[in-house]
Order: C-alpha cells, then sequence, then structure tokens
C-alpha cells in the first residue's frame, strides 16, 4: 500500500482526478445555489406562470436519477446531434439536479420565518424586495446553511457520475484503476480517502462560515417573536 | 414511435421489475441494519455506540457508486468464484442505506421526550421492552416521511446497479437503444418511468404526514423540519 501512495505516477493520477472534481464540484455549485435561489423566489412569486413552471422543475428534476439526466443531456442530444462536452453535461446535470433540491431547502427556510417578520418589515415601510433583502435573506440564511452544506457534499459525492460519460474525475480514476488494473483495494481506499477528506473539508468550511454569521442577539429576537 | 413503444415497453417494464425489487429489498436490508446503527448511536452503549457513529459517518463520506464498484470488484470477486452482479448491488445498497437510515433513526430517537422515558420507566417495564414497545413505535411513526424520502433516493439510486450490470430500468433502456439508436426518446420515457414511481411515493407520504399533523396537533411539525432543515 505505501509502495503504491509513494508511486509518483500514481500520485499524479490521483491528484489530476482530484482537480477535477474539485473544478466540477465548485462550478456546479455556484451554478446550482443560483438556481435554486430562482426557483425558490419563483415558487414565492404572486405570478401563478411562475409558480408552476418552479414547482414543475423541482418535482421533475428531483424525482429522476441523475445518472439518468447525465445520459440525457451526453446520449440523448447526441442521438439528435446536439453534441455537448462532457465536461459541460456534467456541470449541467449536477447544477440543474442540485438547484432542484436547493429550491426546496431555500423555500423551507423562508417559510419557517414567522410571518410577523414580514409584517414588521412591512410596517416599517419597507418594499417588498426591501423585506426580502433586509429581513427575510438575512434570517434564512442562518437557518438553511447546514442543509445547503449537506446538498453541497452530496453534489460532490454524486460528481463521481461523471465518469461515465468519459470525464476523467477522481472516481474515473479509481474505477480504472479497479477494473481495468484489477487492484480494487488499493485504489478504492485511496480514493475513499480522498472523498471523505474532501467532504470532511467542504463540511468544516461550511460550519466556519455559519459560525462567522452567526448573530446570537438576533437568533434569540427570532425566538421570542 | 408506437412500433418502437410496443418493442421498448415490455423490457423497460422487466427492468422496472428488477428496479423495484432491488430497491425494495435493499431498503428492508438497510432498515434492519439501520435500525440496530441508528439506536446504538442514539443511546449510546459503550464502544458500540461509537463503532455505529463510525460505521455511519464512514459511508455518508463516501460516494455510493464507488462503494457499489468496491463492493463487486473488491470484495465478491475476491471471496466468490462466479460473483453475481445483483447480490453485490443488493449487498452494497443494503449497507449503504443502512447508514443513512441510521441517522434517520438517530434523529428519532432525539425526538423521544424525556416525560415519554418517564413514562414507560413508571409503567415497570424493563429496558430491552421499551425499547420494543415504546421508543421504535414513535421513532418510526415519526420519523416515516424521512423514511420514505430516503426509499425515493434509493429508487433513484438504483439505476447505479446499471454500472455493475444490473439489468434494472436504466440498463434494459441502455440495451434498446444500443440497437434502435433513438436514445433521447428512450432515456425520456425511462425519466418519466422514474418519476412516476418516485412522485407518487412522495405523495403518498405528504398525505400520510399531514394525516399525522391532525393526529397529534402538530407535534411532529417541529421535528420534521428540524429532519429536513
Amino acid at each position: 500500500m505505501l509502495a503504491f501512495w509513494l508511486d509518483p505516477a500514481i500520485q499524479q493520477l490521483f491528484f489530476n482526478g482530484l482537480v477535477v472534481t474539485l473544478k466540477l464540484t465548485v462550478l456546479s455549485s455556484v451554478a446550482a445555489l443560483i438556481i435554486g435561489l430562482l426557483a425558490a423566489f419563483l415558487r414565492h412569486s404572486p405570478l401563478k406562470l411562475f409558480v408552476m413552471a418552479a414547482t414543475m422543475y423541482v418535482e421533475l428534476f428531483r424525482n429522476t436519477p441523475l445518472l439518468i439526466q447525465l445520459y440525457v443531456y451526453y446520449r440523448g442530444l447526441q442521438s439528435v446531434g446536439l453534441v455537448l462536452a462532457p465536461e459541460v453535461c456534467g456541470v449541467l446535470a449536477l447544477s440543474l439536479y442540485t438547484g432542484a433540491y436547493l429550491a426546496e431547502v431555500f423555500r423551507s427556510g423562508l417559510s419557517a420565518i414567522p410571518q410577523e417578520q414580514h409584517d414588521a418589515g412591512v410596517s416599517l415601510g419597507l418594499n417588498r424586495p426591501l423585506v426580502y433583502q433586509l429581513v427575510l435573506i438575512p434570517q434564512a440564511v442562518r437557518i438553511v446553511l447546514p442543509t445547503v452544506g449537506n446538498q453541497l457534499i452530496a453534489l460532490m459525492k454524486n460528481s463521481s457520475l461523471v465518469a461515465f460519460i468519459t470525464v476523467g474525475d477522481l472516481f474515473h480514476v479509481i474505477y480504472k484503476g479497479s477494473v481495468d488494473e484489477f487492484r480494487p483495494m488499493e485504489y478504492f481506499l485511496t480514493g475513499a480517502m480522498l472523498y471523505l477528506f474532501v467532504a470532511l473539508s467542504i463540511a468544516g468550511l461550511v460550519r466556519l462560515v455559519e459560525l462567522t454569521w452567526k448573530q446570537p442577539e438576533l437568533e434569540a429576537g427570532v425566538r421570542h417573536v | 414511435m408506437s412500433d418502437l413503444l410496443i418493442m421498448a415497453l415490455p423490457l423497460l417494464g422487466t427492468g422496472l421489475l428488477y428496479t423495484v425489487i432491488l430497491a425494495g429489498t435493499s431498503f428492508m436490508g438497510g432498515l434492519v441494519l439501520g435500525t440496530l446503527l441508528g439506536g446504538l448511536r442514539a443511546e449510546q452503549p459503550p464502544v458500540l455506540g461509537k463503532l455505529a457513529a463510525i460505521y455511519i459517518e464512514l459511508l455518508r463520506g463516501i460516494p455510493l457508486i464507488l462503494f457499489i464498484v468496491f463492493m463487486h470488484y473488491g470484495v465478491m470477486s475476491v471471496f466468490l468464484e462466479r460473483p453475481n452482479f445483483f447480490v453485490s448491488a443488493l449487498v452494497a445498497f443494503s449497507l449503504f442505506e443502512a447508514a443513512y437510515i441510521g441517522e434517520i433513526v438517530r434523529s428519532g430517537f432525539r425526538s423521544i421526550k424525556q416525560s415519554e422515558r418517564d413514562a414507560a420507566e413508571a409503567l415497570g417495564l424493563a429496558y430491552p421492552v421499551q425499547l420494543i414497545y415504546v421508543y421504535l413505535p414513535l421513532v418510526f411513526s415519526r420519523m416515516m416521511p424521512a423514511l420514505v424520502g430516503q426509499l425515493i433516493t434509493l429508487v433513484k439510486d438504483t439505476s447505479l446497479a446499471s454500472i455493475v450490470g444490473v439489468v434494472e430500468l436504466t440498463r434494459a433502456g441502455e440495451i434498446i437503444y444500443q440497437q434502435t439508436y433513438n436514445d433521447l426518446e428512450i432515456l425520456l420515457l425511462q425519466a418519466f418511468i422514474y418519476f412516476v414511481v418516485c412522485y407518487s411515493l412522495s405523495k403518498i407520504s405528504r398525505r400520510w404526514e399531514v394525516q399525522q399533523h391532525q393526529d397529534n396537533a402538530g407535534a411532529g411539525g417541529l421535528l420534521l423540519q428540524s429532519i429536513q432543515g
């Protein structure tokens, strides 16, 4: 095992895979957060059409497997002559899939805030966007932060599926190594440790943000209302 | 299109059957082991409580596909002369689900109030009896929505079994469009079938949840939020 880890060629292999996984995760996370926010707001909008469209998006993407979604963008579109780079398909699928989950998370965060907070904002003379910007969102963000963190970790782990549309990510390295070279133990254990490390790092990062944004007085205030 | 449907539907139907069998059986396996793990992690007996926590955290930190591939090529292929794809997938899914179900069960245990524990104690019940007749029923009734949510995730996740060669819904479609070259239609059809199964499950679960709310005047409401959000 030690010889395996000390082999520079192996190290390079894992490093390259890890970089691809991290890139995919960061890009898709940013896109998923934007999509999720957008969908959550549309579902709160007074226009029925928007609400319906956003609800359909959330239900459709949450209730179909990510693997099928990946195949639709990669194989499906290819069969009708629309060829997208596998990496693009990966980011597209991961961000749309996670975006649907995040939309639900954001929505539950917004509805966890008592109606009185909204009313208090309005009675202060704030208009609708300002009520959201100054009153509701800062509170909602604190409520949903841990769950968002979990979703981003899930995204990172889900990104392993892009290996099956020929993207050379960390899992692709592990899969090739264990199936083609038939050294499953070494590749699996090393890969598992790397995934665990990245998952724990994201969890730590989220915890850090949580602590930085914590406002005890504010939380106490919300509880009193 | 209609010719295609006539050819595709029986195959996809068989695939769906395997998906349902795989998801159902591994959920049962995961439920048994997960209840044990979650109970241990919540009630924290020495050593075993810690071991359960380590198992749960380790498995929750790695991708499912990694675990499935490892189970097939790393474990089953080593110990069995002719490893069966379906068995590998079944074992991998059960062990993996157990970690997630364990966390659900643990939050169920945390929802048990001290007064409920006192009541069980006051009835003079021995601890194992309390566990089986008082705590576990409370845990399962309160955690039902979360458990159904996990089952929905599992149904979607069984698509990963196609990677190791199990001919479930995803692989069945793959076999069709590799011969007919109409990938998009078949894939969308598959997505639709998955959607129908998962969406119906979530609707049933939501109805159950509403009924629960009416039954115990929102006692589970806060709890649900704490799990989901």
